[in-house]
């Protein structure tokens, strides 16, 4: 083995995470090689400032409702699938009633699907040019 | 009979399954401050860190169903996350350098000289430079090990590496965040 190789195995010493058969071959090399040792004092020290921070956590009583707020986004989901398969199933049955109503003329229902099928365009010309924006907006990072 | 072992985490997953909702709150508990780091590691904003992990989770409970049986919960909650995170990160281009360290309470409580409070604070910045310059996958394996305390068997379940490859990546990750620190160090000399 070369130090290279000792070198990796010096981070798995310091965390007590190295077999004993390679913890005694480590620090018989160790005994022989200051260039691996130094290596060795400069990860302790590095790994002594790490061991002395935490990550930044959000204020406790935000922590403490992390599952209220995933539950009600969970919930907030399912009520948005029901709300939209609902509404396609209502839409589409008042369509079929309608397109086969044998009471209403010909032309009131042109008329009612351009306007529905007019509307639906819009909306979703609207939507797409928004989706577009969203995606290459410059100042969308910027908080007020 | 009284058995408070927990639950395994398959266990769980089957009750979800079944539409058992409050049963996913067992498994938010158990990875959020696991998501949460990780999150944190590629976004660098705690505030970001926190809505994209919750995201995650959100998106794990509702894709349950694809779940395979024998995976691993962790590393599959894993992959979500570091998805979210990634796919905020390219809507907002670039990751932001704020405060992602803290010194640990133990370490605050004590009555400590202005002198030393100020040298805690100067490695703090510093440490969080040097993160905040190595790679992603550098950076969240030293967040995980040094900061987070996970062993190498959890890392390489998480992040499914073999153990070796858990050490070499966190020994090169080290060296370099040594490195990129010595740069910060010469710098505000």
């Amino acid at each position: 083995m070369n130090c290279d190789q000792f070198e990796v195995l010096i981070s798995g010493y310091l965390d007590g995470e190295l077999s004993k058969e390679d913890e005694e071959r480590l620090l018989r090399h160790l005994e022989v090689c200051p260039k691996c040792r130094n290596s060795l004092e400069e990860l302790k020290r590095l790994k002594e400032v790490a061991s002395k921070m935490k990550l930044t956590e959000p204020p406790k009583e935000i922590w403490d409702s992390y599952w209220e707020r995933i539950s009600n986004r969970i919930t907030r989901g399912i009520g948005w699938i029901l709300f939209i398969i609902g509404a396609a199933l209502i839409a589409g049955y008042g369509i079929y009633q309608f397109a086969t109503e044998p009471a209403t003329s010909a032309f009131v229902k042109l008329c009612t699907f351009a306007i529905i099928v007019g509307f639906a365009l819009l909306l979703v010309s609207v939507l797409w040019e928004r989706i577009k924006e969203a995606k290459t907006d410059k100042y969308k990072g910027v908080y007020k | 009979m009284n058995n408070k072992a927990p639950l395994a985490d398959e266990e769980i997953i089957k009750r979800c399954q079944q539409g058992e909702k409050d049963a996913y709150r067992l498994l938010v508990e158990r990875y959020k401050r696991m998501a949460y780091a990780v999150a944190l590691a590629i976004l660098g904003s705690p505030d970001d860190a926190l809505d994209a992990s919750e995201e995650a989770f959100v998106k794990a409970y509702y894709a349950l169903s694809s779940f395979k049986p024998g995976e691993s919960f962790g590393a599959w909650l894993h992959r979500i996350v570091v998805n979210t995170a990634i796919s905020e990160l390219r809507r907002r281009k670039r990751r932001k350098s704020v405060y992602i360290l803290d010194l640990k309470d133990e370490l605050r409580a004590k009555s400590r000289s202005p002198e030393e409070a100020l040298y805690s604070s100067e490695v703090k910045e510093k440490l969080e430079e040097g993160l905040s310059m190595l790679d992603e996958k550098k950076r969240e394996i030293i967040i995980l090990r040094d900061i987070e305390g996970f062993s190498y068997r959890e890392i390489a379940e998480l992040l499914k590496i073999p153990l070796g490859t858990v050490m070499s990546r966190l020994h090169e990750a080290r060296k370099e965040l040594k490195r990129v620190m010595e740069k910060v160090l010469r710098r505000s000399k």
